[in-house]
């Protein structure tokens, strides 16, 4: 399309962390655990060994949430944190086959790349 | 958990935060806090937590800041992040920093130089009671039958010649140069009007006939005398004449 940089995504095509996320969410939401913020992070780390920084998580939250890709809902208040909820999120539809379109253009670009990546 | 630290630093960051995502991040803090503290002590745990605080404020700040249509906040100042973002900058592209930081020295230096030599050659006047009289009629050595002849000529008041000259200070002579040996060498060089003995300089002082009659003071002259400690000779002279 003219005067369209090669760069910009279309739209509803998630950035690296986006589909972290949303995959931790689905991990969370597979193991019947909580995801909300804290936990989330967690899995990220001890899936990809990365130490995200705790804003990066609430930020992408929220903002996967404004794309309809996350729904959320408070609960879960106790003393421990100071009585207040958590924000548990789960995966809509769209979030699934955002998530899906994703991992399968990644798939599909790393194919043939078997022998300078390995087996992954 | 809820000990002072907490509180303080959990109530502050409440205030910064977006009330929509606050509740909910401040209670993740806390929870994951109380983790911390059983397991690492309180000293850790409150640097932890004040390290966790300070990321989570910066993160919402920029991304605030990124936002269309969100105004910074009044008392909210990002020099700290353009700051930091500058310094990243710089250190990671050393190659291309150098040359602008030595090319933005050079050009400043430059310019220094050039408004000096500018304010002192055009925009300040000769330190000499009416200083538009004063012309320069020779640049030579100044003898003193060349010295008569400009004065026979009736055309100026008085002349007289300037010299740059310089001392050689006991303290020089002697191998050390005492910073009060270079004052005196220098006050003495600032009064210095010789009237030119052949090869010789004689000095004079303010109270001189020669000066008293050209109406210059011993003040008159610094600006046309240099000096320097390190028993150097210099050798030009400048004749200098008041017209009537």
């Amino acid at each position: 399309v003219p005067g369209t940089s090669p760069s910009s995504a279309p739209p509803g095509s998630l950035g690296e962390f986006e589909t972290l996320l949303l995959l931790a969410v689905l991990h969370l939401t597979e193991q019947r655990q909580e995801a909300y913020g804290s936990a989330l992070r967690e899995e990220i780390a001890a899936r990809t060994g990365r130490a995200v920084p705790r804003g990066s998580i609430y930020i992408t939250l929220d903002r996967l949430e404004e794309k309809g890709l996350l729904a959320s809902r408070e609960a879960g208040a106790s003393v421990a944190r100071g009585n207040r909820p958590k924000r548990l999120f789960k995966v809509t539809a769209a979030g699934v086959r955002a998530v899906k379109a994703s991992v399968t253009a990644l798939a599909l670009m790393q194919r043939g790349l078997e022998s300078v990546l390995g087996r992954i | 958990m809820r000990d002072f630290l907490s509180r303080v630093v959990l109530w502050r960051l409440a205030r910064r935060l977006p009330p929509s995502s606050a509740s909910a991040a401040l209670g993740d803090l806390e929870e994951d806090y109380g983790r911390r503290l059983a397991l690492a002590g309180r000293l850790r745990a409150g640097l932890w937590l004040i390290r966790e605080a300070r990321s989570l404020d910066r993160a919402y700040r920029r991304h605030d800041r990124f936002k269309p249509g969100i105004a910074e906040p009044k008392g909210r100042f990002m020099l700290g992040d353009d700051v930091r973002h500058a310094w990243r900058r710089i250190a990671g592209h050393p190659a291309r920093t150098l040359p602008c930081i030595a090319l933005l020295g050079l050009g400043i230096g430059l310019a220094t130089a050039m408004f000096s030599v500018v304010d002192s050659v055009m925009f300040r006047p000769a330190p000499f009671p009416h200083p538009e009289q004063l012309v320069e009629v020779g640049f030579s050595r100044a003898e003193p039958d060349v010295m008569e002849a400009w004065r026979a000529t009736g055309m100026f008041q008085a002349v007289e010649s300037a010299r740059t000259a310089s001392f050689q200070t006991a303290d020089s002579a002697a191998g050390t140069s005492s910073a009060s040996g270079r004052r005196l060498a220098r006050r003495r060089a600032s009064c210095g009007v010789s009237s030119s003995g052949r090869g010789s300089h004689s000095w004079r002082s303010a109270s001189s006939p020669a000066g008293s009659a050209a109406g210059w003071s011993r003040a008159d002259w610094p600006r046309f005398s240099t000096a320097s400690a390190r028993g150097t000779r210099s050798s030009g002279s400048a004749y200098w004449g008041r017209s009537p």
